[in-house]
């Protein structure tokens, strides 16, 4: 009997918790906008691989725990709009050379902007495009996480790209 | 159009110079992106994020697994049966081990404790050693060994027991000291009410203000102390104008001696300030002021003209 590799195996599981536990919670994130939601759905989606290690082969693990995290998700939300909001990261060294009160504000403003401009993209395109830059996963890895193709992905990260510029622009023109 | 998003998706990717880009694209617009990407690549949903508990999840389904193996092979019961035994008895030692916590502190330093009923706080003195067992900390009483010296500061609730090596110590709440090195056991309460037994029976009750000493197998006579907390808690001790005999007494209890003197008029009075941290300075400031001379030797101090 040929022995396949499952995530029963404890080793294999703490593994993949390890490498997917805090892109699992960002993907959450970006997909409904609440940081708190993203932990318990992103839990309960390990609890649930866990319970069902036998039935999912170790290849779709990661794919299975971000369409039950993604299916919790929706099934408690009476679907909301949208609002992201995001941290600068803690050792990110540019925002500190910085300290003319101007270019802060600037900043502080582009930030909300663009802030703005990525709860209007649709849910897919905003989600991966961020899964791309935050979480600076490759087009390949992505589209094998989400089962989707990889044109799909580079469709939709081009995509949003595109329609950020736009959406700032508008809002430039319409400002002044 | 379709070859201009394959290039934007190629410089997306890290695979395709900007200068390539910029013969499909316009620069604006390439400024635009570039501004963007700068921008987003520097957030983070959560800075503060704690990864997910996965002992909850593993936790959770143990015995799932062993019943599935156990079905399957029934050759590997006894191994199986074995090392269900090993896990175990790790699991129970490991929570037996998880259920003691002991501190200890080296030569020269105190360290403040909180107890476990959250309130309670003691001081352990330098070179001193003190252990409990959570479970001896259930409602009704508080119970923890001590070897050395410390100072405690104990909040009302259960009964409060201090085991040392010579006898125990029981409050309910106050304030006290319990010193039991070299030959000497000794009990200082400083508030409250204290009981203190040694391990031949002998019982003593304290109140605020005393001291009992236990030497050689009885308690002498109870003495009293002025000091509102253990000299040895403060950095320096003050004097003025009291007699030697009790600068003596504090340097017993600061420094843990011996004091042996032999034709020292102990009524002549001392005024000044002798650190609790530097018995050499402390000796000599006290000492050849009187122009006494001393001899330190194991914890004895020897005394003469």
């Amino acid at each position: 009997m040929s022995k396949e590799l499952t995530v029963c195996e404890e080793r294999i599981f703490r593994e993949l918790h390890a490498e997917v536990n805090l892109k699992l919670c960002n993907f959450l994130y970006y997909k409904f906008g609440d940081l708190e939601k993203s932990r318990d759905f992103a839990q309960e989606a390990f609890l649930r691989l866990w319970d069902n290690c036998q039935k999912v082969l170790l290849t779709k693990a990661k794919s299975y725990l971000y369409t039950v995290a993604s299916r919790l998700f929706l099934d408690d939300l009476a679907h909301q709009k949208v609002k992201l909001k995001f941290q600068y990261r803690s050792n990110n060294k540019e925002a500190n050379y910085e300290s003319n009160p101007e270019f802060l504000y600037r900043q502080k403003e582009f930030k909300e902007r663009l802030e703005n401009a990525l709860s209007t993209l649709n849910e897919n395109q905003r989600t991966i495009f961020l899964m791309s830059r935050i979480d600076k996963m490759k087009n390949k890895e992505i589209a094998a996480t989400l089962e989707i193709s990889i044109k799909t992905v580079e469709k939709h990260v081009a995509n949003s790209l595109k329609l950020l510029k736009n959406n700032l622009d508008e809002l430039k023109n319409t400002k002044i | 159009m379709q070859d201009k998003d394959e290039k934007i998706n190629q410089w997306l990717e890290g695979n395709l110079p900007e200068e390539e880009l910029l013969k499909l694209v316009p620069e604006e617009e390439v400024i635009a992106y570039k501004q963007i990407l700068n921008e987003v690549d520097q957030w983070i949903p959560d800075n503060d994020f704690k990864p997910l508990d996965i002992e909850e999840i593993i936790g959770s389904k143990k015995t799932i697994t062993k019943k599935i193996s156990w079905k399957n092979n029934h050759r590997n019961l006894f191994a199986i049966a074995a090392s269900v035994l090993i896990l175990l008895t790790a699991a129970l030692w490991i929570y037996n081990s998880q259920k003691f916590t002991t501190f200890e502190t080296p030569i020269g330093q105190n360290k403040e404790i909180l107890l476990p009923d959250g309130q309670s706080k003691m001081i352990l003195a330098s070179g001193s050693t003190v252990s409990w067992n959570k479970d001896d900390w259930s409602g009704s009483k508080r119970v923890l060994s001590l070897q050395g010296k410390g100072f405690f500061s104990v909040e009302r609730g259960g009964k409060f027991i201090v085991n040392s090596k010579k006898g125990n110590v029981e409050v309910l709440g106050t304030q006290f000291e319990v010193s039991d090195i070299t030959n000497e056991f000794r009990v200082s309460c400083y508030e409250g009410k204290v009981m203190a037994i040694t391990n031949n029976d002998q019982q003593l009750i304290l109140n605020a203000g005393e001291e009992g000493r236990f030497i050689k197998d009885k308690w002498s006579e109870k003495s009293s102390t002025t000091n509102k907390t253990a000299p040895w808690l403060s950095t320096q001790s003050t004097f003025s104008n009291v007699p030697l005999l009790e600068v003596l007494n504090t340097l017993e209890k600061v420094y843990d001696l011996n004091i042996l003197s032999e034709g020292i008029e102990v009524n002549r009075k001392f005024s000044g300030v002798i650190p609790n941290d530097n018995q050499e300075v402390a000796f000599s400031l006290v000492f050849d002021v009187f122009d006494i001379n001393y001899k330190l030797d194991n914890q004895k101090l020897y005394l003469s003209k």
